[in-house]
């Protein structure tokens, strides 16, 4: 089980190769395994069996199920389940049981994914390496001396370490491409609006989405389409005709070819071609879901010569260089100039270009973020839900009792920031002024997005720090934003996907970004690097990890 | 001694007659057991979001049309933020930097003349919940249905200067407000709340002086008390050389007094900023077109309409239009054919009267304009005297009786005929010897007590004319 | 840089958390604050940045009326629904430009819900995480 993706893994569901129930056994066995991890903060077994049996029974009803039917997957402890412990890692929320569940886990239901726990996270997504939970720290599973990255950490590291396939994450200023960057998974932050935020504790109201997070490009589409559709109780909330995210893998195996052997494609939909009839030359583009990159992946497709991979049909893709000056390590700049090779080689047009505003969005991020929550998190008041001090003398010495004691340092320092940007005075001088900058950077944004189709950015300036590193040097850890916040700043779709790794092993991490509804060219680009550049090499280094060598 | 003149605005909090509240789908009904009408939402669970209600955006617009703002055309929602038990976000979303009306104005009556009275803006927010006191244990209780329900705040300028001119405003925005069926604007339910903002400055100078809030004014008369009392505190304090602090004042009826609320606790920051949940809203022309359109037909031109159509005085048409009740029975019982000028006597006279005694309101009024015009009919046709008919419209007004059927069952039908009086009366004359007398020893007023016995003794209905006459013929003849 | 409108006084400090309602102790106070002063210190590279002409809505800058009239948008088509999946139309309206504004924003304005009871029964619920309830009610300190 361990080397099917989860689109693959589903197509066996189905086909009663496998029984829901034997997949949750072995998903928490591997949850038992990884317990030193701290991936997951709430196990939820009863549930996820009970679960189970309403899918299998559909399954063997021969019912027409979601692409992903009856894989499990790991939700952030920010999303709110029905009935189930949701606690933002804080010690506010510890006790913290909602009475609905978010939009996406109703879509996630119906759909039949099976959900088996919450995750571990930044305390209340706020933080870039997933230290500041209340449970304690995030674990890499790469190398467990390092962090897994913020605030997505725990979902990030059950998928790196196979404890899950599937997780869902979320992101405000990079908190699901940063940990997808330090541990090797796949993440999407969709364009704002697309995933529902009903049901999302909230952060940063005008930068937060959820966003799946997988081991490969096309299980985060096809669990991207699961998730994403309008939602009447988000008002920022699109409606958009179609939330088609996988639809793209029909042109990738389109008119092009592939210089192969022997090609073992299994079909997935209805639409089904005789297994072994596909020949060298054609594939036949006709509506096939299939799963290419990952085949070549598992080196179940084995390509000699990648540039038939000819997919990318002068796909723009521009290097903003301005970025990638001082402060990036060279190991990473090499591997974006890598990745630029393995793009041309497979019909791509990437060129350098400035994009300017570089050293400005992370400023205008955090007085936005930070003025945001300093207001959502006003409700955390132990009134009515959360925790509520014992030893108040009167209405407001309860409130501030209740919230020092039930917050960590970190939230606590960006509530004062943003209280202190908002207040009169400063308002303006902050606020608006960071509300100025964000259209500026979103022009820029704009601008090059008229020329190219996406943007290719570090995710990063460097790989993951030492666990207990960058909580000494907060203004360094915000700077670890860089490369991110600009994708939320301007709403835009981003995906992370595995670029190779470090000389000491620790994972790379690229980002493509694309124009809002762009989510098509970032994971054409995506899914192209992965099964160029996702090679053996990054796969052995993951074994020798776990073997304990270095 | 200076002569001061005081400079009064408003800040009037108006509940907006919806079903559902502001930004979920959650029932205003009244009447609901404690924290009934709420969900995640307007409990500001964790992870909830807005929506906004269209029929608020509807009635604020409806409501700026007819007391003459401009209706914006880009308008959004701001974030005010400061920690309080009845909000349970602890930030209400309110409207500060772009409100969905601005620049009206209404005319009031009061004093002499009219007055013209400016609105500053008219802006949409959530209402927040109730908190009431628990003497058993000395703690507050907090039950969130109210939280939620869809306010607008109209916001006049400094124009007022009495509890007189504040008075006619507020009762000109409750009749208008009303009129659209916006709200049922009732100060003491707590569906129309008064903020008066009152500052005083010597006669003839420019500038504003310093103005204080008064909170918790839920009468006309506890607004009239509060302004007088204000007034005559910040005129003290200015004679003894000391200053007038800007701040906010609960007014307590009882004492007759007030007293500042604020506390170093409540910050008075409340660093708002446009709410990131809500998108703006843009207001086309066709949709204010619309609103437009549907606008019923508002006092003033009623007021015109009646003098013109129905040729009753101005008097009468201002009180009937003062109450949309009253104009609907009117309208329609008029409608049915009955004379506009007995039924503007029966609303004004008997209607009025016994609202105010029964403490009861206009909109729970119960008489269909069907059984007024038919009590008007049987009166004029002599079927029953006046006197009787005040007992017969008391039934209309409490179980909305069919007069000629109660009329019939109670046997209240005038006894008109001139034998069977006849009858009564000379029964009467001789059962009272003495007031015969007295009438014939030249005591005409004697007949009046005579008229009642008989009247007594044909339960009120006999026609009181029909008994004059004849008494007096036959007393006149009385002994021939 | 005029570094002195950076400083945090413990008075200001103090101010903040009244209306953040958070407290300190005394030792961590100065931690606070150098956090605060470092973060001020850091975002105020936006001084750079020449913004008097660009537009937004936080009450500083407010577009005309007449400029918003004036755009239009491609998105014009995009139906708006209510909570019952009931298509609501606001009427004709002229939408934004792409490039307006605050936030997040869709390309599609005036997100309304029908004036109709959606929801029930919310006492429960509503009463199920309170840490302090009597009855009916969650209970408080006594307010004034």
């Amino acid at each position: 089980m361990k080397n099917l993706t989860a689109l693959e893994l589903s197509r066996k569901i189905k086909e009663k190769e496998i029984s829901i129930k034997e997949v949750l056994d072995y998903t928490f066995k591997s949850m038992e395994d990884n317990k030193d991890l701290n991936s997951f903060v709430l196990e939820m077994r009863d549930e996820a069996y009970r679960q189970a049996e309403d899918v299998q029974k559909k399954i063997d009803a021969n019912e027409e199920l979601s692409s992903l039917a009856g894989v499990p997957i790991a939700i952030k402890d920010n999303i709110c389940i029905e009935g189930m412990r949701t606690t933002c890692c804080s010690k506010m929320l510890e006790n913290f049981i909602p009475t609905y569940s978010a939009t996406v886990i109703e879509r996630l239901r119906a759909a039949g994914l099976i959900i088996v726990g919450k995750t571990n996270m930044d305390e209340f997504a706020m933080g870039s390496t997933g230290e500041t939970g209340y449970f304690g720290p995030c674990v890499n599973p790469i190398n467990k001396g390092y962090v897994t990255g913020g605030s997505s950490g725990g979902s990030a590291a059950a998928i790196a370490s196979g404890q899950v396939k599937l997780a869902l994450g979320s992101d405000t200023g990079g908190s699901i491409r940063l940990p997808g960057a330090y541990c090797n998974v796949v993440g999407i932050k969709p364009t704002y609006g697309t995933v529902s935020r009903n049901g999302l504790i909230a952060y940063a109201s005008s930068f937060d989405q959820i966003g799946p997070m997988a081991e490969n490009v096309a299980d985060a589409a096809a669990l991207l389409e699961i998730i994403s559709g309008h939602d009447a109780f988000d008002s920022t909330s699109l409606n958009k005709e179609s939330y088609d995210f996988s639809g793209f893998l029909n042109d990738f195996a389109g008119e092009n070819t592939i210089n192969g052997n022997a090609l073992n494609i299994n079909a997935l939909n209805e639409n089904a071609l005789n297994e072994n009839a596909l020949n060298e030359n054609a594939l036949n583009g006709n509506a096939l879901n299939i799963n290419i990159s990952n085949k070549i992946a598992t080196n179940e497709i084995k390509v000699d010569n990648i540039s038939n991979i000819n997919n990318l049909k002068g796909l723009k893709i521009g290097i903003p260089v301005d970025y990638l000056g001082d402060g990036l390590d060279d190991e990473i700049r090499e591997s974006i100039y890598k990745t630029k090779e393995i793009l041309e080689k497979a019909g791509a047009i990437v060129s350098e270009f400035e994009m300017g505003m570089f050293k400005y969005s992370v400023p205008a991020y955090y007085i936005i973020a930070c003025a945001e929550a300093s207001s959502n998190l006003e409700r955390y008041d132990g009134v009515k839900y959360g925790l509520r001090a014992k030893d108040y003398s009167e209405l407001h010495s309860m409130y501030k009792k209740s919230r020092s004691q039930g917050f960590g340092a970190e939230v606590k320092k960006r509530i004062m920031l943003g209280s202190f940007l908002l207040s009169s005075g400063y308002y303006d001088a902050y606020y608006i002024k960071a509300l100025k900058t964000r259209e500026l950077i979103k022009q820029c944004f704009e601008n090059a997005l008229n020329t190219y189709d996406c943007i290719l950015l570090p995710v990063s300036p460097s790989t993951a720090p030492r666990l207990g590193e960058s909580l000494k040097n907060p203004l360094k850890m915000y700077l670890s934003d860089v490369y991110n916040v600009s994708a939320n700043l301007c709403g835009l779709p981003a995906i992370v996907f595995p670029a190779g790794e470090s000389r000491e092993g620790l994972p790379i991490g690229l980002q493509f970004i694309g124009r809002r509804f762009g989510e098509q060219e970032i994971l054409y680009a995506a899914a192209t690097c992965e099964a160029a550049g996702r090679g053996p090499e990054s796969k052995a280094a993951c074994e020798a990890h776990e073997r304990g060598v270095v | 001694m200076a002569e001061y003149e005081t400079v009064i605005g408003l800040e009037v909090h108006v509940e907006l007659a919806t079903k559902t509240k502001i930004f979920c789908g959650c029932s205003t009904k009244f009447g609901a057991r404690p924290n009934e009408n709420t969900c995640p939402v307007c409990m500001g669970m964790p992870g909830t979001l807005p929506v906004l209600n269209k029929k608020v955006v509807e009635y604020a617009i409806a409501v700026g049309l007819a007391l003459n703002c401009d209706i914006s055309r880009y308008s959004k929602f701001d974030r005010k933020n400061y920690f309080y038990p009845d909000n349970p976000q602890n930030y209400q979303i309110s409207q500060l930097y772009m409100p969905i009306c601005t620049n009206g104005f209404v005319n009031v009556t009061a004093g002499e003349g009219s007055k013209k009275i400016r609105i500053h803006e008219i802006h949409m927010e959530e209402d927040a919940g109730k908190l009431i006191h628990d003497d058993e244990e000395d703690v507050s209780l907090i039950d969130y249905n109210r939280a939620g329900v869809p306010l607008i705040e109209i916001v006049s300028e400094p124009d007022m200067s009495n509890a007189e001119e504040v008075i006619a405003y507020l009762k000109k925005l409750k009749t208008v407000i009303g009129y659209l069926g916006a709200s049922d604007c009732k100060l003491q339910e707590g569906s129309m709340r008064a903020d008066v903002n009152l500052s005083v400055r010597p006669v003839g100078k420019k500038e504003l002086g310093t103005r204080t809030e008064m909170k918790n004014l839920s009468s006309f008369r506890a607004i009239s008390r509060a302004i007088e009392n204000e007034k005559k505190r910040q005129i003290k304090l200015i004679e003894n050389g000391e200053r007038v602090i800007q701040q906010t004042r609960h007014w307590d009826d009882k004492k007759g007094e007030s007293y500042s609320m604020r506390s170093k606790e409540d910050a008075m920051d409340y660093r708002y900023f446009p709410e990131p949940d809500l998108m703006p809203l843009i207001i086309s022309e066709k949709w204010i077109d619309e609103i437009k359109a549907n606008e019923p037909e508002m006092a003033e031109q009623k007021i015109e309409r009646y003098i013109l159509q129905f040729n009753i005085p101005r008097y009468d048409a201002e009180q009937i239009t003062s109450e949309k009740k009253f104009t609907e029975i009117f309208e329609e019982t008029v409608d049915l054919g009955a004379n506009p000028k007995k039924v503007s006597n029966w609303i004004m006279g008997e209607t009025m009267r016994i609202l105010k005694e029964e403490k009861d309101e206009p909109e729970n009024l119960n008489i269909s304009p069907k059984h007024l015009a038919k009590l008007i009919e049987i009166v004029d046709n002599n079927t029953i005297n006046s006197s009787v008919a005040k007992d017969v419209f008391l039934q209309v007004y409490k179980n909305d009786v069919d007069p000629e059927v109660f009329v019939r069952e109670n046997s209240l039908a005038q006894v008109s005929d001139a034998g069977e009086l006849e009858g009564i009366i000379l029964r009467i004359l001789s059962e009272n010897p003495k007031s015969v007398g007295d009438y014939m020893a030249g005591k005409k007023k004697a007949i009046g007590f005579l008229v009642g016995q008989t009247m007594k003794a044909t339960k009120g209905t006999a026609d009181p004319a029909m008994v004059n006459k004849l008494l007096t013929k036959l007393l006149n003849g009385y002994g021939n | 840089m005029d570094n002195n409108y950076n400083r945090i006084s413990k008075e200001m400090l103090d101010y903040v958390g009244i209306l953040s309602k958070l407290e300190f102790e005394e030792s961590e106070k100065e931690s606070y604050i150098k956090g605060m002063e470092e973060m001020l210190d850091y975002v105020d590279i936006l001084n750079e940045l020449d913004t008097d002409t660009v537009p937004v809505d936080g009450g500083v800058y407010v577009r005309s009326q007449t400029d918003i009239t004036a755009e239009k948008s491609e998105y014009q088509n995009v139906q708006n629904k209510d909570l019952l999946g009931n298509v609501v139309s606001a009427g004709d309206v002229n939408t934004g430009s792409q490039t307006d504004i605050t936030a997040g924003k869709s390309e599609y304005q005036n997100v309304f819900r029908e004036d109709t009871v959606s929801n029930e029964n919310g006492q429960e619920a509503a009463l199920y995480n309170a840490p302090v309830k009597k009855g009916e009610y969650i209970v408080v300190p006594k307010t004034i």
